[in-house]
């Protein structure tokens, strides 16, 4: 079993963490008043509680736009970053030249568009967020699918020829399945890049979604909007993570899952 | 005795940027239908460009590789390859890594699905039909990537250093198992391999490989009584051929 210098398996002490993050939150209910911080600049987690009693209504209605906004990313970016794998890998030619410059789009700071793409597309079409995300999202999925397309032992391709494989069976039976573990890596890390994405997108459209409710909040000097806010957010990132680690077990028996390639 | 593959002055040259690598230089031998043809020599000799000649995976800079009768020029079909590396699919267990010589081939699965359950057992496997490759050793992993090269009954067996990963005990087990296979179904082998006594025990013809360039530098017919047993590795003229090859080789 795997146990830390103190005991323990790391899963079998969930019960610790718990008790922990609940003893965090008492603390920080008795702290708040204590100090005689006013609640615009901390709210206690009894005033965000009330919040999300008070305007539970409100958060799910901005709730809806920012999940639309950031599964229409993430798919749109998950489909382009794999085609675009797809020619890459298979095109001698975009191999030559798109591949050694996706580095460098890589480290274009996508964010930093968000304003212009609201320009082109309109602030108040919901594509212009879609977009966004999708611009945010679909890197890691461009890198990680040409690595699993391409990271196939040279042998295994040798052994296909001399099996008679043609391309198309070479895909099916060797490429394919290769890059299962490498798009899932590559679904993570743009769900999480989709989610940064939808939101920032509502940060300057200001029009929706829980991007826009918390711009709104802040200049209400509304914090335990900002923090119910927050937390939905959370919580849909999270729940949109779990799904793909669950299809990730379920599609991949034979091992666990690696990590997210970062650039 | 008719010869399944047939080198003649095979020439390969491998340009590395402005460097020319003179990876093998007039090899000439033949390799006879039902003989079991060893190759030797240390790394870097060229022994894995020469299988890949014969498998028509590279084509030779210079003269001709001939396989039954006709020049080789695209990847051969009519072969069982095991290279040293298993190579494996790791999302397929074991009996499925072995049907895929079959799914290639575009024949019917169910047809072969018996035919591979034999070939595991043979290799030893029996039990672990449904494991995936993580789940096995090395050396049962190499079982799986033999058998493969069998299912399809090739009547040419190419085989690059496989047991060069396996621990001595292991080796030499093997060594028995192949062997047998081989004595029962009758192939062609051509296998190479960095260890001299493994050269020796297997071989009807021991090819001696030197490098810089990778050329032939002696042919020795080994002359020992079938079928050979683990004895026999002990007998003064298992251990004369060995010290003739290891001079042939230039070890000191
Ligand atoms: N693809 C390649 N490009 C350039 N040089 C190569 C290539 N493959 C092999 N060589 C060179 O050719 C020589 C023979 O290699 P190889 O056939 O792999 O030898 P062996 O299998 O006996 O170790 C070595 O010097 C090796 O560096
Ligand atoms: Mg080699």
């Amino acid at each position: 079993m795997n146990e830390g210098a103190y005991g323990g398996t790391p899963f079998g002490g969930i019960k610790w963490s718990v008790l922990f993050f609940l003893c965090l939150l008492v603390l920080w209910q008795l702290v708040v008043p204590f100090l005689g911080l006013p609640s615009y600049l901390l709210p206690t987690p009894a005033q965000i509680v009330e919040e999300f009693g008070k305007r539970g209504g409100l958060l799910m209605s901005q709730f809806l736009p920012t999940f639309y906004e950031t599964i229409l990313g993430f798919l749109l970016g998950v489909a382009v970053g794999v085609s675009a794998g797809l020619g890459i890998v298979y095109s001698r030619f975009l191999w030559l030249t798109i591949y050694p410059s996706l580095v460098v789009v890589g480290s274009i700071p996508r964010v930093a568009i968000a304003p212009l793409i609201l320009i082109w597309l309109g602030i108040d079409s919901l594509w212009s967020k879609v977009t966004i995300a999708f611009l945010v999202a679909f890197f890691p999925m461009v890198i990680n699918s040409i690595v699993g397309f391409s990271q196939v032992e040279t042998e295994m391709l040798d052994l296909a020829k001399t099996m008679g494989m043609g391309r198309w069976m070479e895909f099916r039976k060797i490429r394919l399945p290769n890059s299962i573990p490498y798009l899932f890596a590559g679904f993570k890390a743009s769900i999480a890049l989709a989610v940064i994405g939808a939101v920032v997108a509502e940060f300057v459209a200001g029009q929706k979604g829980l991007g826009y409710l918390i711009v709104v909040a802040n200049n209400d000097l509304n914090a335990p909007l900002i923090f119910a806010s927050i937390i939905v957010l959370s919580a849909m990132s999270l729940g949109l993570f779990g799904i793909i680690v669950g299809l990730e077990k379920m599609l991949m028996p034979w091992r666990r899952g690696i990590q997210p390639s970062e650039l | 005795m008719a010869s399944v593959i047939q080198y003649d002055k095979v020439r390969k040259i491998y340009n590395s940027g402005d460097d020319e690598v003179v990876a093998l230089q007039e090899v000439s031998f033949s390799v006879g239908e039902g003989e079991f043809v060893t190759v030797v020599g240390r790394s870097g000799c060229g022994k894995t460009t020469l299988l890949k000649l014969t498998a028509g995976l590279l084509q030779p800079s210079g003269g001709a590789v001939q396989v039954a009768g006709a020049p080789v020029r695209g990847p051969l079909t009519n072969v069982g390859i095991v290279f040293q590396a298993p190579v494996l699919l790791a999302w397929r267990k074991a009996i499925d890594n072995v049907l895929l010589q079959v799914e290639a081939r575009k024949l019917r699965v169910e047809n072969y699905r018996k035919r591979a359950l034999e070939l595991l057992d043979l290799t030893g496997l029996k039990g672990f039909e449904e494991r995936y490759p993580s789940e096995l050793s090395g050396g049962m992993q190499q079982r799986v990537s033999i058998s493969r090269a069998l299912i399809h009954d090739p009547p040419l067996l190419l085989m690059d250093e496989p047991f060069g990963a396996l621990d001595a005990i292991t080796r030499d087990e093997m060594n028995l198992e192949l062997l047998r296979i081989w004595h029962e179904a009758k192939k062609t082998v051509l296998f190479i391999t960095h260890s001299i006594p493994e050269a020796v025990f297997l071989g009807d013809r021991v090819i001696v490989m030197t490098p810089r360039p990778g050329k032939v530098s002696e042919i020795v017919n080994i002359d020992l009584p079938r079928p050979r047993t683990t004895a026999l590795r002990d007998e003064p003229k298992f251990i004369s051929y060995v010290r003739q090859i290891r001079k042939s080789l230039g070890v000191r």
